[in-house]
């Protein structure tokens, strides 16, 4: 109820204009005290020489920072991520221009966190794989192009280009329909950060990203499968693809499971391998433990997960 | 057509259009040697217009033949499940601004027309009020092979997904929003009626359906962000399985079993699941200075289940411990479930030289799972059912990164990582709780080099060392090494190669016999556009990889200690070469996966394709595919068939 009224409140506050983002430093607009600043060109003189660009970026969402006035960069767009321009529209020099393709990424995504650093989508940001390995903004967005909303086929291909061995996996038999543009790889990963090591992406924070479509396998079951809530589906499952039926790590049930439940107490778990398996495997039925344990992922009837 | 004369006036208007690019070029040039009039000049001049000036549209619909599908038809629907008939491939349409109701509209479609895997969505915005976002899929999802039917389940289902989201105020400093998402399956399955030693295949209907409502508020100022969520689901399961052939189910013994023939004549089977979860969430970004930030995450939820299981069975039927037959079965079972679970995490990343940063991430999640059983069963001895179980787990994360940038090209990273936690589950058939405890310490290492702007290299390491660590379970990581590297090389503007290396070593010793696992991967990848050959596009990867798993366990019945062997060594390749032309576009390629091992794999998808531009426009398209599974272990799993389709393209603004 707290929440809600908060809610409503900051409803009624919601007309308040956005907060001016606070620019990079290095390219704070100058001010009369500061005559040695470097010049500023506008964005009318770089459209002379790159007008391909500036027709695209008309109509990229980036173009209100060149239109509204509270953003402080009002018709110079383009040097609030290039910085000043006088000196490059002078010489035709590119290296009298920032280039933020050409930087250090830590250096080029300055420049974009200057305003997109507190949102949503960079919470998680700081633990991000693409943050550790230094994969710039730039890498997966386009400044400049004109916008449309992109499919998961486009999304697929884009992640493809970096990541060869994931795009292999989904040429396997078995597996997730990315490659039919059914599924973008944002289903399950959130490019921008992570919020837990063993799952990439999760649902509502805490569940793994699987339980977004496969909503049955959720629970809380009576019974629990000890796995699917301490390892995650990938204990059982490639979730990119396999030769494997289901996705399945093994071709043969018995031994994905007897590598648990195998029996052998002087292993060094303590989950793992209770109970052991009693059946006898020279039996055609016992060797596909599934038959009978049908309820794998989790039972809300029996303790021995037959139904 | 309701606009036939659209193209013949686009072509007559394009050369004039034409004309005035290149009248505008010259100047421009010009302009380059004398900037200052150029501004002077570039400001007189019409501001390029928003592309989303004129509503844009397109779509794509045709027919597909699919030839004869030889070897096993489950199978083929089992791994491709392309169906024949006319289709929707594609649509999309933009619409520029109405004036007050949308500054944009875009409608989009794939897929439609039977079609396995088929997708549309809906955006609307009006910058500053609102923004709707609705998604929409369908995913069919057919599982019947040979290999996996010897445990006879098998499902033939329609999972669906609606999400929605509306946002209030988009890019102001409070924006509410408020979303709901519904997953949803239904069809039919086979599945195992299992009571003591008596199981049977029945066919059944299966049915579930989860709803998503959440809401909340965005605060978004320079220096922080504020996200609070509140939310809940709302599940439900209905599985229903019956069989009323009396004495033909197929897992019906014709051998006597202690003088008896056991039999299911007759069967209803239901199971009735009800869920809800509440969750709270908040998030949270934050820069109080310029050399720290900070984010931060919690979410408590309290999921909980109540489930009602009936069973009611005729034929004849044997309990293996008392030896005792009888002619019916009968079940119910009444369950409730709760598992309240936390989780949070928070980073700090300091920055207190200009080429040094540290990274400090913490993590938990903590659930405790508890249910309560109350029913009665007859298995055929009489037996009443008052029970509990719980599980609990407790997992935290401490890491810290140190990043230092040696040269403007260089950065390495170092760190560590430690991870600790308790389960505690109540294993079926002991009494007491069978609990574990998980112990590991990771280090970590790394360096990004781009010692030049077009190659790029970056390559991670981590590896924990077994001694005194303790996992969760015997395939868990415990004692492993980890590598991933990755290399970018764009010698020619219109050559791109990337290659990744990739490879995991684990182990988990033990005097009867442990546990080696290795896995490597190598792929390289190119993109190239060559300048001379205009229209030439071509696109592949190929990646190796090879997987070795062994791991010991006890043969059941003899106990003796016996290997358990998984070995795969893989080829993938993937290709495209695309020429479009004036008059004619072409494009051959497809993908190949061969592995060799454990279960030996060959599947080969070539794919060729014309396109013919009719007229501006409007372009028709014709598309081969051929598909073939071949699985020399499982030789009835395999099949082949050809695939054609014929399409016109359409669009226009």
């Amino acid at each position: 109820m707290m929440l809600l009224l908060v809610m409503v409140a900051a409803v009624a506050w919601a007309q308040a204009p956005v907060p001016t983002p606070e620019p990079a430093a290095a390219q704070a607009p100058p001010t009369a005290a500061s005559p040695a600043a470097p010049e500023y060109a506008g964005s009318e003189t770089c459209q002379t020489c790159h007008e391909d660009i500036y027709r695209d970026f008309a109509a990229n969402a980036h173009h209100r920072v060149e239109t509204e006035k509270k953003r402080g960069w009002e018709g110079r767009a383009c040097e609030a991520c290039h910085g000043p321009g006088a000196k490059h529209a002078e010489s035709v020099e590119p290296a009298d221009i920032r280039q933020p393709e050409k930087i250090p990424p830590v250096q080029a995504d300055k420049t974009c966190l200057s305003c997109h650093r507190n949102q949503t989508t960079h919470v998680g940001r700081i633990q991000g794989g693409h943050a550790r390995s230094q994969t710039a903004c730039v890498s997966c967005h386009s400044v400049h192009q004109k916008q449309t909303r992109k499919t998961a086929d486009d999304r697929n291909r884009q992640c493809a280009t970096c990541h060869t061995s994931a795009w292999a996996e989904f040429q396997k038999p078995h597996r997730h329909p990315v490659n039919q543009g059914a599924m973008s790889c944002l289903d399950c990963h959130n490019p921008h950060g992570r919020t837990m090591i063993a799952q990439p992406l999760r649902n509502n924070f805490n569940e793994p990203g699987c339980l977004r479509c496969h909503g049955d396998k959720r629970g809380p079951f009576a019974f629990e499968h000890a796995p699917m809530r301490l390892e995650g589906c990938s204990a059982c499952h490639e979730p990119h693809g396999s030769a494997n039926p289901r996705m399945l790590t093994r071709p043969d049930v018995r031994f994905l499971c007897l590598e648990c439940h195998s029996g052998l107490g002087a292993n060094r778990t303590g989950v793992g391998g209770v109970p052991p398996a009693f059946h006898d495997l020279r039996s055609e039925r016992y060797r596909n433990c599934t038959a009978c344990h049908t309820k794998v992922h989790g039972s809300h009837v029996n303790r021995s997960l037959l139904r | 057509m309701k606009y036939p004369y659209w193209p013949v006036i686009l072509m007559l208007a394009s050369p004039a259009w034409a004309q005035t690019q290149e009248a505008k070029a010259e100047p421009a040039q010009e302009k380059t040697e004398a900037p200052a009039e150029a501004a002077e000049q570039a400001s007189e001049e019409e501001s390029p217009q928003p592309v989303t000036e004129k509503a844009v549209w397109s779509a794509e619909f045709g027919y597909r033949f699919r030839g004869d599908v030889h070897g096993d038809f489950s199978a083929y629907r089992s791994v491709v499940n392309l169906g024949e008939g006319p289709k929707l491939f594609h649509f999309n349409l933009i619409l520029p601004s109405s004036g007050k109701l949308f500054d944009r509209l875009e409608l989009r479609g794939d897929s439609w027309g039977g079609e396995p895997y088929n997708t549309s969505s809906l955006f609307m915005e009006r910058r500053g009020l609102y923004r709707l976002d609705v998604r929409y899929r369908n995913l069919a999802y057919f599982n019947q092979l040979p290999s996996y039917s010897l445990n006879r389940q098998s499902s033939d289902l329609r999972r669906r997904g609606n999400d929605a989201e509306f946002t209030l105020f988009p890019g102001r400093g409070i924006t509410p929003f408020f979303a709901w998402s519904v997953d949803s399956g239904t069809g039919a399955g086979i599945s195992h009626f299992v009571a003591d030693i008596n199981e049977y295949a029945v066919a059944g209907t299966l049915a579930d359906r989860t709803d998503l409502f959440r809401g909340g508020i965005r605060v978004e100022r320079s220096r922080w962000h504020l996200t609070l969520e509140q939310g809940g689901t709302r599940f439900h399961q209905d599985d229903s399985f019956s069989d009323a052939r009396a004495g033909s189910n197929p897992g019906n013994r014709s051998t006597p079993f202690l003088g008896e023939t056991l039999r299911l004549d007759q069967l209803s089977q239901t199971y009735r699941v009800r869920g809800n979860t509440i969750y709270s969430k908040g998030l949270i970004t934050a820069s109080p200075a310029h050399w720290v930030d900070f984010t931060g995450q919690f979410l408590y939820s309290r999921p909980s289940v109540d489930s009602t299981y009936n069973a009611d069975a005729l034929g004849r039927f044997v309990s293996r411990n008392a030896l005792v037959f009888a002619n019916a079965l009968r079940g119910m079972t009444f369950v409730e479930a709760k598992q309240p679970r936390t989780s949070g995490s928070a980073s700090v990343e300091l920055r207190p030289f200009e080429r040094l940063r540290l990274v400090e991430t913490w993590m938990t999640d903590r659930l405790h799972n508890a249910s309560g059983i109350v029913g009665a069963e007859t298995l055929p001895v009489p037996l009443d059912l008052i029970t509990g179980d719980r599980l609990t787990w407790n997992w935290s994360s401490q890491q810290l990164d140190g990043f230092f940038d040696v040269a403007p090209w260089l950065t390495v990273r170092g760190g560590h990582r430690y991870l600790w936690g308790d389960a505690s589950t109540r294993a079926p058939n002991l009494t007491g709780p069978n609990t574990a405890e998980l112990k590991r310490h990771t280090g970590l290492l790394g360096v990004v080099a781009r010692p030049a702007t077009k190659l790029r290299f970056q390559a991670d390491y981590e590896a924990a060392k077994g001694d005194g660590a303790q996992a969760w379970f015997r395939t868990s990581l415990n004692d492993y090494q980890k590598l991933r590297s990755q290399i970018r090389y764009q010698p020619l503007t219109t050559l791109t190669l990337h290659a990744n290396v990739q490879a995991l070593e684990n182990r988990n010793p033990s005097p009867l016999g442990g546990y080696d696992f290795l896995s490597r991967s190598t792929s390289i990848g190119v993109l190239w556009a060559p300048e001379r050959l205009k229209g030439v596009v071509a696109s592949g990867s190929y990646a190796r990889s090879t997987l070795r798993s062994d791991i010991s366990y006890l043969e059941p019945q003899v106990l003796q200690p016996q290997r358990s062997f998984y070995r795969e060594n893989a080829h993938g390749v993937t290709g495209l070469m695309e020429w479009n032309g004036a008059h004619l576009g072409l494009a051959a390629g497809g993908s190949a996966f061969v592995s060799s091992g454990s279960r030996p794999t060959r599947l080969y998808q070539p794919v060729g394709r014309v396109v013919a531009p009719l007229r501006p426009g409007v372009s028709a398209k014709a598309e081969w595919r051929w598909h073939g599974l071949t699985e020399p272990f499982f030789a009835l799993e395999g099949f082949r068939t050809h695939l054609f389709v014929f399409s016109l393209v359409v669009g226009g603004k």
